[in-house]
Protein backbone atom coordinates (compact mmCIF):
# COMPACT_ATOMS: atom_id res chain seq x y z
CA UNK A 1 0.00 0.00 0.00
CA UNK A 2 2.66 1.99 1.10
CA UNK A 3 4.50 1.48 -1.65
CA UNK A 4 1.22 2.69 -4.64
CA UNK A 5 1.26 5.64 -2.07
CA UNK A 6 4.86 6.94 -2.78
CA UNK A 7 4.60 6.22 -6.39
CA UNK A 8 1.75 8.13 -6.69
CA UNK A 9 3.46 10.71 -5.21
CA UNK A 10 6.67 10.33 -7.14
CA UNK A 11 4.40 10.79 -10.50
CA UNK A 12 2.56 13.96 -8.51
CA UNK A 13 5.73 15.57 -7.53
CA UNK A 14 7.46 14.95 -11.33
CA UNK A 15 4.47 15.76 -12.76
CA UNK A 16 5.09 18.44 -15.71
CA UNK A 17 3.52 20.73 -17.50
CA UNK A 18 2.63 19.01 -20.41
CA UNK A 19 0.68 17.17 -18.02
CA UNK A 20 -1.18 19.90 -16.72
CA UNK A 21 -1.69 21.26 -20.55
CA UNK A 22 -3.01 18.01 -21.79
CA UNK A 23 -5.43 17.31 -18.79
CA UNK A 24 -6.74 20.99 -19.41
CA UNK A 25 -6.81 20.52 -22.76
CA UNK A 26 -8.62 17.05 -22.63
CA UNK A 27 -11.17 18.63 -20.26
CA UNK A 28 -11.76 22.08 -22.51
CA UNK A 29 -12.00 20.49 -25.37
CA UNK A 30 -15.15 18.23 -23.90
CA UNK A 31 -16.87 21.45 -22.90
CA UNK A 32 -16.39 22.96 -26.52
CA UNK A 33 -17.81 19.94 -27.94
CA UNK A 34 -20.86 20.04 -25.31
CA UNK A 35 -21.08 23.30 -26.41
CA UNK A 36 -21.36 23.26 -30.03
CA UNK A 37 -23.22 20.15 -29.98
CA UNK A 38 -26.39 19.35 -27.18
CA UNK A 39 -26.14 16.29 -25.46
CA UNK A 40 -27.23 12.58 -26.99
CA UNK A 41 -28.44 15.13 -29.78
CA UNK A 42 -27.97 13.27 -33.41
CA UNK A 43 -24.94 15.90 -34.23
CA UNK A 44 -23.51 14.20 -30.98
CA UNK A 45 -23.29 10.93 -31.95
CA UNK A 46 -22.83 11.20 -34.94
CA UNK A 47 -19.18 13.51 -33.95
CA UNK A 48 -18.00 12.74 -30.48
CA UNK A 49 -15.94 9.63 -31.40
CA UNK A 50 -13.76 11.55 -33.26
CA UNK A 51 -13.64 14.11 -30.73
CA UNK A 52 -12.19 10.72 -28.66
CA UNK A 53 -9.70 9.84 -31.35
CA UNK A 54 -8.42 13.45 -31.04
CA UNK A 55 -8.00 13.24 -27.62
CA UNK A 56 -5.88 9.16 -27.71
CA UNK A 57 -4.14 10.89 -30.40
CA UNK A 58 -2.92 14.03 -28.22
CA UNK A 59 -1.99 11.41 -25.93
CA UNK A 60 -0.24 9.15 -27.64
CA UNK A 61 1.82 11.78 -28.63
CA UNK A 62 2.58 12.98 -25.07
CA UNK A 63 3.20 9.55 -24.13
CA UNK A 64 5.76 8.83 -26.81
CA UNK A 65 7.30 12.36 -25.55
CA UNK A 66 7.37 11.48 -22.12
CA UNK A 67 10.37 10.27 -20.46
CA UNK A 68 8.94 9.17 -17.08
CA UNK A 69 8.18 5.93 -16.85
CA UNK A 70 5.21 5.55 -14.42
CA UNK A 71 3.60 8.97 -16.37
CA UNK A 72 3.55 6.48 -19.55
CA UNK A 73 1.87 3.40 -17.33
CA UNK A 74 -0.85 5.69 -16.26
CA UNK A 75 -1.49 7.58 -19.51
CA UNK A 76 -1.57 3.59 -21.42
CA UNK A 77 -3.82 2.56 -19.25
CA UNK A 78 -6.25 5.66 -19.94
CA UNK A 79 -5.52 4.85 -23.60
CA UNK A 80 -7.02 1.54 -22.66
CA UNK A 81 -9.92 2.46 -20.94
CA UNK A 82 -10.39 4.96 -23.72
CA UNK A 83 -10.78 2.10 -26.54
CA UNK A 84 -12.97 0.33 -24.76
CA UNK A 85 -15.22 3.47 -24.02
CA UNK A 86 -15.08 4.18 -27.91
CA UNK A 87 -15.91 0.12 -28.48
CA UNK A 88 -18.76 0.74 -26.47
CA UNK A 89 -19.89 4.02 -27.53
CA UNK A 90 -19.73 2.71 -31.31
CA UNK A 91 -22.67 -0.36 -30.49
CA UNK A 92 -24.55 2.09 -28.17
CA UNK A 93 -24.62 4.58 -31.13
CA UNK A 94 -25.67 1.56 -33.79
CA UNK A 95 -28.41 0.45 -31.03
CA UNK A 96 -29.23 4.18 -31.13
CA UNK A 97 -29.38 4.96 -35.04
CA UNK A 98 -31.18 1.39 -35.18
CA UNK A 99 -33.90 2.11 -32.60
CA UNK A 100 -34.69 5.56 -34.27
CA UNK A 101 -35.09 3.97 -37.79
CA UNK A 102 -37.50 1.67 -35.81
CA UNK A 103 -39.63 4.04 -34.65
CA UNK A 104 -39.66 6.07 -37.98
CA UNK A 105 -40.56 2.93 -39.98
CA UNK A 106 -43.26 2.15 -37.73
CA UNK B 1 13.73 20.30 -27.08
CA UNK B 2 10.86 18.42 -28.35
CA UNK B 3 8.96 18.07 -25.13
CA UNK B 4 8.89 22.27 -25.19
CA UNK B 5 7.70 22.33 -28.30
CA UNK B 6 4.87 19.66 -28.13
CA UNK B 7 4.56 22.26 -24.77
CA UNK B 8 3.36 24.75 -26.88
CA UNK B 9 1.16 23.29 -29.29
CA UNK B 10 -0.52 21.97 -26.59
CA UNK B 11 -0.59 25.52 -24.96
CA UNK B 12 -1.55 27.11 -28.25
CA UNK B 13 -4.58 24.71 -28.53
CA UNK B 14 -5.63 25.20 -25.04
CA UNK B 15 -5.71 29.02 -25.18
CA UNK B 16 -7.49 28.37 -29.02
CA UNK B 17 -10.48 26.21 -26.68
CA UNK B 18 -11.08 28.81 -24.35
CA UNK B 19 -10.97 31.66 -26.83
CA UNK B 20 -13.61 29.36 -28.53
CA UNK B 21 -15.81 28.88 -25.39
CA UNK B 22 -15.88 32.14 -24.49
CA UNK B 23 -16.52 33.20 -28.07
CA UNK B 24 -19.12 31.00 -28.28
CA UNK B 25 -20.82 32.46 -24.93
CA UNK B 26 -20.94 35.83 -25.69
CA UNK B 27 -22.35 35.60 -29.09
CA UNK B 28 -25.25 32.66 -28.23
CA UNK B 29 -26.06 34.11 -25.03
CA UNK B 30 -26.49 30.77 -23.70
CA UNK B 31 -28.73 32.17 -20.31
CA UNK B 32 -31.43 33.74 -22.73
CA UNK B 33 -31.02 31.21 -25.02
CA UNK B 34 -34.53 29.34 -25.97
CA UNK B 35 -36.43 28.79 -28.81
CA UNK B 36 -38.76 31.17 -30.77
CA UNK B 37 -41.68 30.85 -33.09
CA UNK B 38 -42.30 31.78 -36.59
CA UNK B 39 -45.84 32.83 -37.54
CA UNK B 40 -47.02 32.82 -41.15
CA UNK B 41 -50.04 34.50 -40.37
CA UNK B 42 -52.78 35.00 -43.66
CA UNK B 43 -56.17 34.87 -41.58
CA UNK B 44 -57.57 37.78 -43.40
CA UNK B 45 -56.79 37.56 -46.29
CA UNK B 46 -57.10 34.79 -48.86
CA UNK B 47 -54.37 33.83 -50.14
CA UNK B 48 -52.59 30.08 -50.86
CA UNK B 49 -49.15 29.84 -50.07
CA UNK B 50 -47.29 27.73 -52.54
CA UNK B 51 -43.56 28.09 -51.09
CA UNK B 52 -42.01 29.02 -48.20
CA UNK B 53 -38.30 28.67 -47.31
CA UNK B 54 -36.60 30.76 -44.65
CA UNK B 55 -32.88 30.58 -44.17
CA UNK B 56 -30.82 30.73 -41.65
CA UNK B 57 -26.66 31.22 -41.38
CA UNK B 58 -26.62 27.29 -42.40
CA UNK B 59 -29.83 25.68 -43.09
CA UNK B 60 -33.10 26.54 -44.32
CA UNK B 61 -36.72 25.42 -43.08
CA UNK B 62 -39.90 25.71 -44.98
CA UNK B 63 -43.06 25.56 -43.07
CA UNK B 64 -44.83 22.27 -43.72
CA UNK B 65 -48.69 22.74 -45.72
CA UNK B 66 -51.16 23.31 -43.36
CA UNK B 67 -49.19 24.54 -40.48
CA UNK B 68 -48.69 28.18 -40.55
CA UNK B 69 -45.51 28.10 -37.54
CA UNK B 70 -42.58 26.83 -36.90
CA UNK B 71 -40.33 26.72 -34.01
CA UNK B 72 -36.74 27.80 -33.86
CA UNK B 73 -33.21 27.17 -31.78
CA UNK B 74 -32.99 30.91 -30.33
CA UNK B 75 -28.94 30.63 -32.23
CA UNK B 76 -30.85 30.42 -35.25
CA UNK B 77 -31.54 33.81 -36.72
CA UNK B 78 -33.58 33.96 -40.29
CA UNK B 79 -31.44 35.87 -42.53
CA UNK B 80 -33.19 35.67 -45.95
CA UNK B 81 -36.96 34.66 -47.04
CA UNK B 82 -37.88 33.34 -50.13
CA UNK B 83 -42.33 33.10 -50.33
CA UNK B 84 -44.48 32.55 -53.25
CA UNK B 85 -48.56 32.87 -52.74
CA UNK B 86 -51.33 33.25 -54.73
CA UNK B 87 -54.07 36.14 -54.10
CA UNK B 88 -57.09 34.58 -55.03
CA UNK B 89 -58.93 37.99 -54.98
CA UNK B 90 -56.63 39.46 -57.32
CA UNK B 91 -55.90 36.17 -59.13
CA UNK B 92 -52.64 36.70 -59.41
CA UNK B 93 -48.94 34.62 -58.33
CA UNK B 94 -46.86 37.36 -56.00
CA UNK B 95 -43.71 36.00 -54.83
CA UNK B 96 -40.67 37.22 -52.59
CA UNK B 97 -36.87 36.94 -52.32
CA UNK B 98 -34.70 38.79 -50.56
CA UNK B 99 -33.19 39.80 -46.86
CA UNK B 100 -34.68 40.16 -43.57
CA UNK B 101 -33.61 42.93 -40.72
CA UNK B 102 -31.10 40.25 -39.14
CA UNK B 103 -30.38 42.86 -36.66
CA UNK B 104 -34.14 44.03 -35.73
CA UNK B 105 -35.11 40.19 -35.33
CA UNK B 106 -32.21 39.49 -33.24
CA UNK B 107 -32.67 42.72 -31.00
CA UNK B 108 -36.36 41.51 -30.82
CA UNK B 109 -35.43 37.68 -30.10
CA UNK B 110 -33.45 38.95 -26.39
CA UNK B 111 -37.02 40.07 -24.99
CA UNK B 112 -39.67 37.91 -26.11
CA UNK B 113 -40.43 34.69 -28.88
CA UNK B 114 -42.50 35.45 -31.59
CA UNK B 115 -41.61 36.46 -34.96
CA UNK B 116 -44.45 36.58 -37.09
CA UNK B 117 -45.51 37.32 -41.03
CA UNK B 118 -48.57 38.77 -41.58
CA UNK B 119 -49.88 39.28 -45.07
CA UNK B 120 -52.07 42.07 -46.12
CA UNK B 121 -53.77 43.26 -48.90
CA UNK B 122 -52.55 42.67 -52.77
CA UNK B 123 -48.83 42.49 -52.69
CA UNK B 124 -47.72 43.67 -49.40
CA UNK B 125 -46.93 42.47 -46.08
CA UNK B 126 -45.31 42.26 -42.78
CA UNK B 127 -42.39 41.32 -40.44
CA UNK B 128 -44.19 41.58 -36.90
CA UNK B 129 -41.72 41.08 -33.70
CA UNK B 130 -43.75 40.87 -30.17
CA UNK B 131 -46.83 42.75 -31.80
CA UNK B 132 -44.05 45.15 -33.33
CA UNK B 133 -44.89 45.83 -37.05
CA UNK B 134 -40.44 45.89 -37.88
CA UNK B 135 -40.49 46.03 -41.80
CA UNK B 136 -42.85 46.58 -44.42
CA UNK B 137 -42.18 44.47 -47.50
CA UNK B 138 -43.61 44.61 -51.12
CA UNK B 139 -43.58 41.24 -53.22
CA UNK B 140 -43.36 41.33 -56.84
CA UNK B 141 -46.38 39.43 -59.54
CA UNK B 142 -45.02 36.76 -61.04
CA UNK B 143 -46.32 34.09 -63.16
CA UNK B 144 -46.49 30.31 -62.31
CA UNK B 145 -47.69 26.97 -62.90
CA UNK B 146 -51.13 26.42 -61.78
CA UNK B 147 -50.90 24.26 -58.13
CA UNK B 148 -53.81 22.40 -58.25
CA UNK B 149 -54.90 19.42 -60.51
CA UNK B 150 -57.90 18.90 -59.77
CA UNK B 151 -59.37 22.35 -59.44
CA UNK B 152 -58.92 25.13 -62.17
CA UNK B 153 -57.36 28.48 -61.48
CA UNK B 154 -60.55 30.07 -62.85
CA UNK B 155 -63.16 28.06 -61.09
CA UNK B 156 -61.44 28.40 -58.15
CA UNK B 157 -60.83 32.06 -58.35
CA UNK B 158 -64.70 32.23 -59.23
CA UNK B 159 -65.61 30.50 -55.34
CA UNK B 160 -62.88 32.17 -53.39
CA UNK B 161 -64.38 35.56 -55.15
CA UNK B 162 -67.79 34.76 -54.62
CA UNK B 163 -69.76 35.79 -51.25
CA UNK B 164 -72.14 32.74 -50.87
CA UNK B 165 -73.76 32.36 -47.11
CA UNK B 166 -74.67 29.15 -46.88
CA UNK B 167 -77.46 28.09 -44.21
CA UNK B 168 -77.63 24.59 -43.37
CA UNK B 169 -80.40 22.43 -42.09
CA UNK B 170 -80.56 18.49 -40.67
CA UNK B 171 -83.53 16.56 -41.36
CA UNK B 172 -83.91 13.33 -39.83
CA UNK B 173 -86.68 11.54 -40.73
CA UNK B 174 -89.64 10.96 -38.06
CA UNK B 175 -88.38 6.84 -38.14
CA UNK B 176 -84.87 7.14 -38.28
CA UNK B 177 -83.12 5.40 -35.45
CA UNK B 178 -80.73 8.28 -35.28
CA UNK B 179 -81.58 11.00 -32.93
CA UNK B 180 -79.02 14.10 -32.66
CA UNK B 181 -75.74 14.89 -34.34
CA UNK B 182 -72.88 13.81 -31.75
CA UNK B 183 -71.25 15.95 -29.15
CA UNK B 184 -68.50 16.04 -31.55
CA UNK B 185 -69.10 19.35 -33.73
CA UNK B 186 -70.16 18.85 -37.25
CA UNK B 187 -67.71 19.96 -39.73
CA UNK B 188 -68.12 22.26 -42.66
CA UNK B 189 -64.79 22.66 -44.78
CA UNK B 190 -64.26 25.03 -47.09
CA UNK B 191 -63.14 24.29 -50.40
CA UNK B 192 -60.90 27.64 -51.10
CA UNK B 193 -60.26 29.13 -47.85
CA UNK B 194 -58.80 25.89 -46.56
CA UNK B 195 -60.45 27.05 -42.87
CA UNK B 196 -63.66 25.37 -42.10
CA UNK B 197 -66.60 26.12 -39.74
CA UNK B 198 -68.15 23.97 -37.12
CA UNK B 199 -71.72 23.80 -35.68
CA UNK B 200 -71.66 22.62 -31.90
CA UNK B 201 -75.62 22.06 -31.51
CA UNK B 202 -78.92 21.78 -33.38
CA UNK B 203 -81.96 23.27 -32.81
CA UNK B 204 -84.92 22.61 -34.55
CA UNK B 205 -82.51 20.90 -37.47
CA UNK B 206 -80.70 24.11 -37.72
CA UNK B 207 -76.88 24.31 -37.25
CA UNK B 208 -75.99 26.43 -34.51
CA UNK B 209 -72.54 27.47 -33.58
CA UNK B 210 -71.74 29.24 -30.44
CA UNK B 211 -76.05 29.67 -29.81
CA UNK B 212 -75.96 31.97 -33.63
CA UNK B 213 -77.42 29.67 -36.63
CA UNK B 214 -74.18 28.81 -38.31
CA UNK B 215 -73.82 30.33 -41.83
CA UNK B 216 -70.78 28.94 -44.10
CA UNK B 217 -68.90 29.77 -46.97
CA UNK B 218 -69.18 27.34 -49.71
CA UNK B 219 -68.66 23.61 -48.65
CA UNK B 220 -66.30 21.17 -49.72
CA UNK B 221 -67.14 18.50 -47.01
CA UNK B 222 -69.46 17.66 -44.29
CA UNK B 223 -68.26 15.74 -41.24
CA UNK B 224 -71.44 14.63 -39.55
CA UNK B 225 -71.67 12.69 -36.57
CA UNK B 226 -75.24 11.24 -35.63
CA UNK B 227 -76.08 9.54 -32.09
CA UNK B 228 -78.32 6.18 -32.78
CA UNK B 229 -81.35 6.04 -29.82
CA UNK B 230 -81.08 3.91 -27.06
CA UNK B 231 -84.45 2.26 -25.87
CA UNK B 232 -82.22 0.11 -23.67
CA UNK B 233 -83.56 -0.37 -20.27
CA UNK B 234 -81.47 0.85 -17.88
CA UNK B 235 -78.85 -1.57 -16.16
CA UNK B 236 -78.32 -4.00 -19.40
CA UNK B 237 -75.53 -4.10 -21.37
CA UNK B 238 -76.78 -2.49 -24.35
CA UNK B 239 -77.74 0.47 -22.20
CA UNK B 240 -74.28 1.51 -22.07
CA UNK B 241 -73.34 1.28 -25.71
CA UNK B 242 -72.89 4.60 -27.95
CA UNK B 243 -73.36 3.81 -31.61
CA UNK B 244 -72.62 6.78 -33.79
CA UNK B 245 -73.23 7.12 -37.07
CA UNK B 246 -70.27 9.11 -39.08
CA UNK B 247 -71.09 10.47 -42.32
CA UNK B 248 -68.28 12.48 -44.43
CA UNK B 249 -70.44 14.18 -47.51
CA UNK B 250 -68.58 15.55 -50.27
CA UNK B 251 -69.47 18.19 -52.65
CA UNK B 252 -69.06 17.67 -56.73
CA UNK B 253 -67.28 20.97 -57.25
CA UNK B 254 -68.31 20.85 -61.08
CA UNK B 255 -72.01 21.35 -59.99
CA UNK B 256 -71.68 23.85 -57.73
CA UNK B 257 -69.79 25.97 -59.77
CA UNK B 258 -72.81 25.59 -62.33
CA UNK B 259 -75.55 26.46 -59.78
CA UNK B 260 -73.53 29.61 -58.42
CA UNK B 261 -72.37 30.76 -61.79
CA UNK B 262 -75.90 30.75 -63.42
CA UNK B 263 -77.77 31.79 -60.09
CA UNK B 264 -77.59 35.95 -59.08
CA UNK B 265 -78.53 35.08 -55.60
CA UNK B 266 -75.56 34.22 -52.80
CA UNK B 267 -77.40 33.19 -49.92
CA UNK B 268 -78.82 29.71 -50.36
CA UNK B 269 -80.56 27.31 -47.81
CA UNK B 270 -78.63 23.39 -47.33
CA UNK B 271 -81.22 20.50 -46.53
CA UNK B 272 -79.51 17.49 -45.75
CA UNK B 273 -82.12 14.47 -45.17
CA UNK B 274 -81.42 11.87 -43.72
CA UNK B 275 -83.80 8.99 -43.89
CA UNK B 276 -85.42 6.02 -42.52
CA UNK B 277 -82.71 3.33 -43.23
CA UNK B 278 -80.31 5.99 -41.49
CA UNK B 279 -78.42 6.50 -44.84
CA UNK B 280 -77.96 10.08 -46.68
CA UNK B 281 -81.64 10.56 -48.50
CA UNK B 282 -80.29 13.51 -50.38
CA UNK B 283 -78.69 17.01 -50.35
CA UNK B 284 -80.79 20.06 -51.48
CA UNK B 285 -80.01 23.89 -51.85
CA UNK B 286 -83.36 25.76 -51.21
CA UNK B 287 -83.46 28.35 -53.60
CA UNK B 288 -87.06 30.38 -53.02
CA UNK B 289 -89.43 27.32 -53.90
CA UNK B 290 -87.19 25.31 -56.17
CA UNK B 291 -85.12 22.68 -54.78
CA UNK B 292 -82.05 21.97 -56.62
CA UNK B 293 -80.85 18.32 -55.77
CA UNK B 294 -76.75 17.98 -55.12
CA UNK B 295 -74.29 15.52 -56.17
CA UNK B 296 -72.61 13.75 -53.47
CA UNK B 297 -70.60 10.94 -52.43
CA UNK B 298 -71.22 9.57 -49.03
CA UNK B 299 -68.67 7.58 -47.02
CA UNK B 300 -70.45 5.88 -43.97
CA UNK B 301 -68.90 4.27 -41.00
CA UNK B 302 -70.67 3.22 -37.76
CA UNK B 303 -68.65 2.53 -34.43
CA UNK B 304 -70.15 1.52 -30.92
CA UNK B 305 -68.67 1.90 -27.89
CA UNK B 306 -69.52 1.94 -23.87
CA UNK B 307 -70.66 5.55 -23.12
CA UNK B 308 -68.33 6.80 -20.56
CA UNK B 309 -70.85 9.58 -19.26
CA UNK B 310 -73.80 6.67 -18.29
CA UNK B 311 -71.04 4.68 -16.45
CA UNK B 312 -70.43 8.07 -13.81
Amino acid sequence: MSKIKSEILEILQKTSTTVIILNVLLVLSHVFFLQQNEFLSNDFLKNYHYLIILNMILMFITVALSNNKALRIAYIIVLIFLLIFLIIFYFFVLWMTGLAKGFTHG
Amino acid sequence: MVNKIWNSILMILTLGLIVGIVYNEISYGRFSRFDYYLNVNYDDVNVWMVENEFYTKDKSISIPKGENHYSFKKEFVLEKMHLVWFNFVDDKFYEFKGDLPYELIREEMTTENEISLKLGKHNTFQLIGNGKILQNFIAKEVSKHWFNENISREKMVFFARDKIKIKSYLNLESDSEFSEISFSPVTFYNSSHGSSDYADSLVNGRFFYENKPLETNLIEQINLSLIKKNYAIKGSVDYLKKTTLKLKIDFDFEQLYEIFRLNPKNKFDLNIIVDKNDSLKSIYFIDQNKMIKLDVETRYEQESKIDTDKIK
